[in-house]
């Protein structure tokens, strides 16, 4: 996978422990869901581990799961990194550019994101 | 065979004392804290129910290189695609280690509850990876503990991974682990926390120092307090 900074995000993260459920989109055998924990989030994209490699460009389905509505936020994305993890063998860090979600969802995201962020700079000046 | 690690934090998670939380909630924020291994421990609940809630539990901790154990069932735990299996005293009457060992097969992972020196010891020289020791300390639901006493001693009679369980908290666990445990199980103390992740964060860095100081002092077992 290239990982140059090209691929990398620069929207400002905030750490996040929901839930987020993906799938990849438009390849045979792509309806299975899978797992994992949100590790970071930012109003470009998500970061999540994962047992599987995805490609760059891979069209993932996610679902994200907020603490501002009962439902999960779905949205479309692609794979703009996945690395292998030092410390956890065969676990990748997937990065995932959201490319669509609907005005809704969008709305909630980044509040979900602002909430979060506030939360964290509470925490910086608290230190 | 998933390796247990020395100095591993491991969580039960039971719906019932999860706050209203549900189970993959907790899991979620206690993976992100650092946890090293979850159990699922559900009781009287439907199989169908156990199987579809330990999948999405069994993948979300994979996914994040976490140790999967399911509760008393090797055969749900095999069909959820757990790391292993976990069996109480009374699991074994139902399930015994041999019969567990066959549905899991040599990779996987057995551990099983012991509640005295005599069961422990008989434990010691069954096929199972772990061996659960406890309550250490009183606990809501059991007041009779078996102390701290005898940690050292049980420590000294087997090489397998030792989880010491009940009643240990923030309070307690640095007590518990300058006698010279190695591995602590923990139910309330996290799955009750009100901010998950925090409370196994500060877990995990009673472990680290544990094993800084133990690295430190060697074999002599219990180092200065």
């Amino acid at each position: 996978m290239d990982m140059n900074e090209s691929n990398r995000r620069y929207a400002k993260r905030v750490k996040y422990d929901f839930t987020v459920r993906f799938r990849s989109v438009g390849s045979p055998g792509s309806a299975a869901w899978n797992i994992s924990i949100l590790r970071d989030i930012s109003t470009a994209g998500v970061l999540f581990y994962s047992l599987d490699y995805y490609d760059c460009d891979m069209p993932l389905e996610l679902r994200i799961k907020s603490p501002f509505i009962s439902e999960e936020m779905i949205c479309f994305g692609n794979v703009m990194r996945c690395e292998q993890l030092k410390n956890k063998k065969g676990v990748f860090a997937v990065g995932v550019k959201i490319a669509e979600i609907s005005p809704e969802y969008r709305s909630v995201y980044n509040k979900t994101v602002a909430y979060f962020l506030d939360k964290s700079n509470d925490q910086d000046k608290s230190l | 065979m998933t390796k247990i690690k020395a100095y591993s934090l491991y969580l039960i998670i039971t719906g019932e004392y999860g706050n209203g939380r549900g189970t993959l909630e907790i899991a979620a924020a206690a993976i992100a804290g650092g946890t090293d291994i979850i159990q699922m421990r559900e009781k009287n609940r439907p199989r169908q129910e156990l199987i579809g809630s330990g999948r999405k539990l069994s993948k979300l901790c994979k996914n994040n290189g976490v140790i999967f154990i399911m509760n008393d069932d090797p055969r749900i735990a095999k069909e959820t695609d757990a790391d292993g299996v976990h069996l109480g005293q009374e699991d074994i009457e139902k399930h015994p280690v041999e019969e567990a060992r066959k549905i899991l097969g040599r990779g996987k992972i057995i551990g099983i509850s012991t509640h005295s020196i005599k069961t422990f010891r008989k434990a010691c020289a069954e096929d199972v990876d772990y061996i659960a020791y406890g309550p250490v300390f009183p606990t809501e639901i059991k007041e009779n503990c078996v102390g701290t006493e005898d940690v050292g001693r049980i420590m000294a009679m087997t090489k397998k991974p030792v989880f010491f369980i009940g009643g240990i908290n923030l309070a307690n666990v640095d007590t518990l682990l300058a006698k010279g445990a190695k591995n602590i199980s923990l139910i309330r103390a996290i799955t009750q926390a009100s901010d998950v992740r925090f409370a196994v964060k500060e877990f995990k860095k009673r472990l680290e120092k544990a094993e800084a100081v133990g690295q430190v002092f060697p074999r002599s077992g219990t180092p200065p307090v």
